[in-house]
């Protein structure tokens, strides 16, 4: 087949995602030879505005500017891959704070804030509230090896099939210390996608909950397996949902 | 009145533009502007517990990434009194050089380099410059390699904590480490001839003020006790906001940071006019071979001083790792932090200029007040001033030759557009362009 032409574009976001691309450094060659890049303007000039095989997206819909990008790219792309948390789940943008959002807005701007409404600025949302996504590569920011599957799988005309478990299963591969029953620690690794070798409870550190929650979860027998680690399963909700707090939304667990 | 307009500013981190205004033929202003969203982090992060606070702001920026979550715990230390064990300290000094040699081989090498050639990217530079396009691949590489091993993650790190780091690297990984530094510091001389080849073009020449932080100590600074200036002011870290005095401009949604009602510039070239003095070994015959005695009159220099910094990371990780490989490194973390009412300031140098943030926490730990100044919101004022001397000196007959001169100054700065948005909104006043 001949080479998928790609994109990757970058709404509002930290470019991390697309900085994971870059980090690629001994495959960026082959990456470029194997596809044909048609646009990634963080790291090559011009503007393309045809037909793309594949477009992974980069953070959140906070702009009007980011929603018109995100419709023109999901009109000319065959398959759209939400690229990292934020564009997948709304990640740290999207958080629930303290203020609602108008309030934020006074808080970081002052307290004429109307103009800012003016030219486009909105709440912050993850794009499948506005087009359809074909794939997810979740990760905050997304894990390199996962990347490079998906390029590859992409080159032969498929997409990969991740078998998303519960972060705990890797950290139990590694012969992790449980964080949650040895030491108390709220840890999301329960309900997190795996995919990045249980990173932070590796080194000691509970688990984030960056990548964002398991597609389904049996929220009873959780709350069961929580129950007996001695730690509210509300806890753990809540320390996920500085990451994905939109996809809690809709999974109708908001209250859990 | 006619204006000139570069929609998307192409090999920067995040989205902005350029906009000449020109009345008959002469320019009236250049704006650089900004359409990134607002993340509003600052709010975000009221009401957050402190040991919270260094993993959401690594998010303000994916390059910068380990600097904001340093900064952050800086901060967070400092407003609780937290000591931090020396080998930590020295673990997180060579953090601060990973990401310096990552971010500066990728500006230096991949954003910034393929304009010298007249290439659209670093892919398109191959056949031009094989052997800088080889070095910078594979600097950018080790500086990520040194944020996973002591981060934990080469973008977002997980292995920092308030006292420390959450665990320490192995011997092992350091010795890997150091063997990977030693051979590219037995390339610099090979890569500093080829970059003395590229000729730094007379784009505009100016007087500009510089901030960086420094320091009494005699090493190279990259955190300091003090903020200084090129006109040889000092202020303590508590007076930053006399240093980034924000200025709230009605007619668009940006605020700029100006000292004494005068634009100013910060990052690796202003650290250079600032502490220069004090590069030691090859980042001093480095600096020697590729700037002039006072590199100040252009920001197309900042290009330079980031390879002469990479050089100076480069010798001071390998320093630093030998002191390590010498030392027991078990110990990298100090007791429980116990939190209490009151504020902290962490400043740091990242690779685009001085970052600080600061926070104000209940008697829980929880944050009440949050404010982070990033570089680029310092630097936006005086880019814009570089900008609108670049523009009177071009030929506007010759658009494509404008558009090239204007992207050239603006990407010397290494704008991170993402990460000063949070302060910066910033669109053309009255009309959209772009």
């Amino acid at each position: 087949m001949s080479k998928p032409k790609v994109g990757f574009f970058g709404l509002t976001s930290c470019a991390g995602d697309q900085l994971m691309v870059l980090n690629c450094e001994d495959e960026l060659l082959k990456i470029a030879g194997e596809f044909e890049i048609c646009e990634f303007t963080m790291a090559i000039s011009g503007h393309y505005d045809g037909n793309l095989d594949v477009a992974f997206v980069e953070g959140i819909v906070a702009h009007e500017k980011d929603l018109k990008t995100l419709e023109d790219v999901r009109k000319r792309s065959k398959i759209l891959v939400a690229f990292g948390t934020c564009a997948a789940y709304g990640g740290l943008p999207s958080m629930e704070g303290k203020f609602d959002f108008n309030a934020s807005l006074k808080k970081v701007y002052g307290e004429e804030t109307d103009f800012l409404k003016k030219l486009g600025t909105r709440r912050a949302s993850p794009i499948d509230r506005f087009v359809k996504v074909d794939f997810v590569l979740p990760g905050c920011p997304v894990e390199r090896d996962e990347f490079l599957i998906t390029l590859a799988s992409l080159r032969k005309g498929t997409l990969p099939e991740f078998f998303r478990r519960p972060l705990c299963c890797e950290c139990k591969e590694k012969e992790n210390v449980c964080l949650i029953t040895e030491e108390g620690e709220v840890c999301c690794g329960p309900l997190t996608n795996s995919g990045c070798g249980a990173r932070c409870p590796s080194l000691g550190s509970p688990c984030a909950g960056c990548r964002g929650p398991l597609e389904e979860i049996h929220f009873d027998a959780k709350a069961k397996v929580y129950e007996t680690m001695g730690m509210p399963l509300e806890k753990v909700v809540e320390k996920m949902k500085n990451f994905s707090a939109p996809a809690w939304v809709v999974s109708g667990m908001e209250g859990k | 009145m006619g204006k000139m307009t570069i929609g998307h500013l192409a090999r920067v981190e995040g989205h902005g533009g350029i906009t000449v205004h020109i009345d008959g033929e002469k320019v009236t202003r250049v704006d650089m502007d900004v359409y990134e969203g607002s993340r509003l982090y600052e709010a975000l992060l009221v009401g957050k517990r402190y040991s919270e606070v260094a993993s959401i702001t690594s998010r303000v920026c994916g390059i910068c990434s380990a600097g904001h979550a340093l900064c952050a715990t800086f901060a967070v230390e400092d407003a609780f009194g937290v000591p931090v064990p020396p080998t930590a300290k020295i673990l997180r000094d060579l953090l601060i050089h990973g990401e310096n040699i990552e971010s500066h081989a990728l500006h230096f090498f991949f954003l910034a380099l393929p304009d010298f050639f007249g290439k659209k990217s670093v892919l398109h530079l191959q056949g031009d410059a094989p052997e800088l396009v080889s070095a910078g691949v594979s600097l950018k590489k080790l500086g990520n390699r040194i944020q996973e091993i002591v981060g934990g993650r080469p973008v977002h790190p997980v292995n920092l904590c308030p006292g420390g780091l959450v665990s320490p690297p192995s011997p092992g990984e350091l010795r890997e480490l150091l063997s990977q530094m030693e051979n590219h510091l037995d390339n610099v001389d090979l890569i500093t001839s080829e970059v003395e080849k590229v000729k730094v073009p007379e784009l505009l020449s100016r007087e500009a003020t510089f901030v960086a932080l420094t320091s009494d100590e005699p090493d190279y600074p990259f955190t300091g006790e003090k903020i200084k200036t090129s006109a040889g002011e000092e202020y303590p870290l508590g007076e930053f906001r006399r240093i980034c005095h924000e200025r709230v401009v009605r007619h668009s949604t940006a605020k700029q940071s100006l000292y004494s009602g005068k634009p100013f510039m910060v990052g690796a070239l202003a650290r250079i006019v600032i502490n220069g003095e004090k590069l030691g070994g090859k980042a001093r015959e480095v600096r020697e071979r590729l700037l002039p005695p006072d590199p100040s009159r252009t920001p197309l220099h900042n290009n330079n001083a980031q390879f002469v910094e990479l050089v100076h990371s480069l010798e001071e990780s390998a320093r630093l790792i030998r002191v390590l490989l010498d030392s027991d490194t078990s110990e990298v973390r100090s007791g429980d932090v116990i939190p209490r009412e009151g504020s902290g300031i962490g400043a740091l140098e990242v690779p685009r200029g001085t970052l600080y943030h600061y926070y104000e926490f209940d008697g829980e730990g929880k944050v009440r007040d949050a404010e982070i100044i990033t570089p680029t919101a310092q630097n936006l004022a005086n880019i814009e001033s570089d900008l609108t001397i670049c523009a009177e000196n071009a030929p506007l007959e010759n658009r494509l030759e404008v558009v090239r001169r204007l992207e050239m100054v603006a990407r010397a700065y290494d704008p991170c557009i993402s990460c000063s948005v949070h302060i910066i909104r910033k669109e053309e006043r009255g009309e959209r362009s772009g």
